[in-house]
């Protein structure tokens, strides 16, 4: 079949630019990967923390931090007891507010914890001898509890 | 006059029988100025593309093209159809040209400042905002559901007065090429008198930043004029670097996710909600709830300048302007 028989096909046209759009993004996907752009990024200290809790909901107020050790994502209570997760999605960071405990899981100093939005995904966090009081305290959280 | 004027003006004095793809035109360009930007960001900030959110971005914008091309005969034939009943004629000649691309950019601010206040546009327009990066990929970080919410039909009704349609979508594929390069970081400021015209990469980030005092502000397309005339405009603040992204960050690269999470978040509120409040989460702001429980951009920059002692949005210009430290929490 030649190169004009296939672009008479309807929609051929539409679907050859479609495919070669798609291996071009594919290639400058490649590229970036290859390059190891986006910086591995961690939270510095509790001040980073809280910084970043600010930026995700004005006015958290965190009083108390908890730091993963590898400094990846953090843990942070407000003085209304609510408890904020955050965690690094790519080269940036991204929270929740946890409305409940039943995503979460300890195994020793590691606290696995999940939220109620399924493609926030899962982080299992290294809080040392933290990981047990802050695991306790999460199960004041929601209904679930 | 020239020989090259004259035949300029002559082209845009002769009707066209289909709107001219500009955007096919412009594509190599795009693709040359990314590659330039990644050249310059590897040298001088390297956390400024991410390989899988560029993925997302450039996925996005190919799912955005081909939702395009298929509803493309659809909306020209509801513009042709307009102009079939139109009470004027517009003429083509070089200065129609001008009025149509202006009047389009007009019409953009207002499908733009829509498609951040009306819910039903946001579920279409969010995607474009859903990278935490700010880059020249986010430029083509676009919707596939845009068409779905009838957003057009604010760019078609010139047909009705007589601009021919093939102008009218031709000046519209113009303002999103016009539109790409300010979706950098690499460029900080254009000279002043540009900056007042034009939109700009430093007017555009705070476009895109979630900072409290950004949210909902500069919806320009190509002139900036319409931020200043209806009073949305925010100048970038030196001490206020723009975060990026939205309000409740996603936290996934998952394209379907990325383009379809408003939609699925506004019908689940439609449907709990009790009947009075329907047509609410719909038309209303995004952020908006019956109950009050949640965050709009309104009560947001309310909380932050109440936390920061400001009285006025434009209080923290004047205050830099004058030399005052500016710090926040």
């Amino acid at each position: 079949m030649s190169i004009n028989h296939l672009l008479a096909i309807p929609g051929a046209g539409i679907a050859l630019q479609a495919l070669g759009s798609l291996i071009a993004v594919l290639l400058v996907f490649a590229l970036v990967r290859a390059l190891g752009m986006g910086s591995d990024v961690r939270i510095a200290d509790e001040a980073e923390a809280r910084a970043l809790a600010e930026e995700a909901r004005c006015g958290f107020d965190p009083v108390e931090v908890a730091l993963d050790r590898a400094r990846i994502g953090a843990l942070l209570r407000n003085s209304a007891g609510e408890v904020m997760l955050i965690r690094r999605h790519g080269a940036r960071f991204a929270a929740r507010v946890l409305s409940s405990h039943a995503g979460a899981r300890l195994d020793r100093g590691f606290l696995t914890l999940s939220t109620d939005d399924p493609h926030f995904g899962s982080i299992t966090l290294d809080l040392g001898e933290r990981a047990q009081v802050w695991a306790a305290s999460l199960r004041r959280l929601g209904a679930a509890a | 006059m020239n020989e090259m004027t004259a035949s300029l003006l002559a082209a845009l004095a002769s009707p066209i029988t289909q709107p001219i793809d500009v955007i096919a035109f412009a594509v190599p360009a795009f693709v040359a100025l990314i590659l330039i930007e990644i050249a310059w960001a590897r040298r001088h900030a390297p956390e400024a593309y991410e390989a899988r959110d560029m993925l997302t971005s450039l996925l996005m914008g190919l799912g955005s093209t081909i939702a395009g091309a298929l509803v493309a005969g659809a909306i020209y034939a509801a513009a042709t159809w307009l102009y079939a009943h139109r009470v004027a004629t517009v003429p083509y000649a070089w200065w129609s040209w001008i009025a149509v691309l202006v009047l389009d950019d007009f019409n953009y601010y207002w499908a733009h400042r829509t498609g951040h206040r009306v819910r039903w546009f946001w579920a279409a327009h969010v995607n474009h905002h859903t990278s935490q990066h700010y880059n020249l990929s986010t430029a083509l970080r676009q919707t596939w559901t845009g068409p779905l919410a009838l957003s057009f039909v604010f760019r078609i009704w010139p047909a009705f007065v007589g601009v021919p349609p093939e102008m009218l979508l031709t000046a519209g594929a113009a303002n999103t090429v016009g539109q790409f390069w300010i979706h950098t970081e690499a460029v900080r400021r254009m000279p002043a008198w540009f900056e007042w015209i034009f939109n700009t990469p430093s007017h555009h980030r705070v476009h895109h930043a979630t900072n409290p005092i950004y949210l909902d502000r500069n919806y320009a397309g190509v002139l900036m004029i319409w931020d200043r005339l209806f009073g949305t405009f925010q100048p970038e603040l030196d001490e206020e670097p723009a975060r990026y992204g939205v309000i409740r960050q996603l936290g996934t690269f998952n394209l379907l996710h990325s383009v379809f999470h408003e939609w699925k978040g506004m019908l689940k509120d439609f449907a709990s909600a009790p009947w009075r409040y329907k047509l609410a989460y719909l038309v209303r702001e995004p952020g908006w709830s019956h109950d009050g429980s949640r965050d709009s951009s309104d009560t947001i920059r309310a909380r932050w300048m109440e936390r920061n002692g400001y009285l006025t949005s434009d209080e923290p210009q004047r205050m830099a302007d004058e030399g005052i430290a500016v710090s926040h929490p």
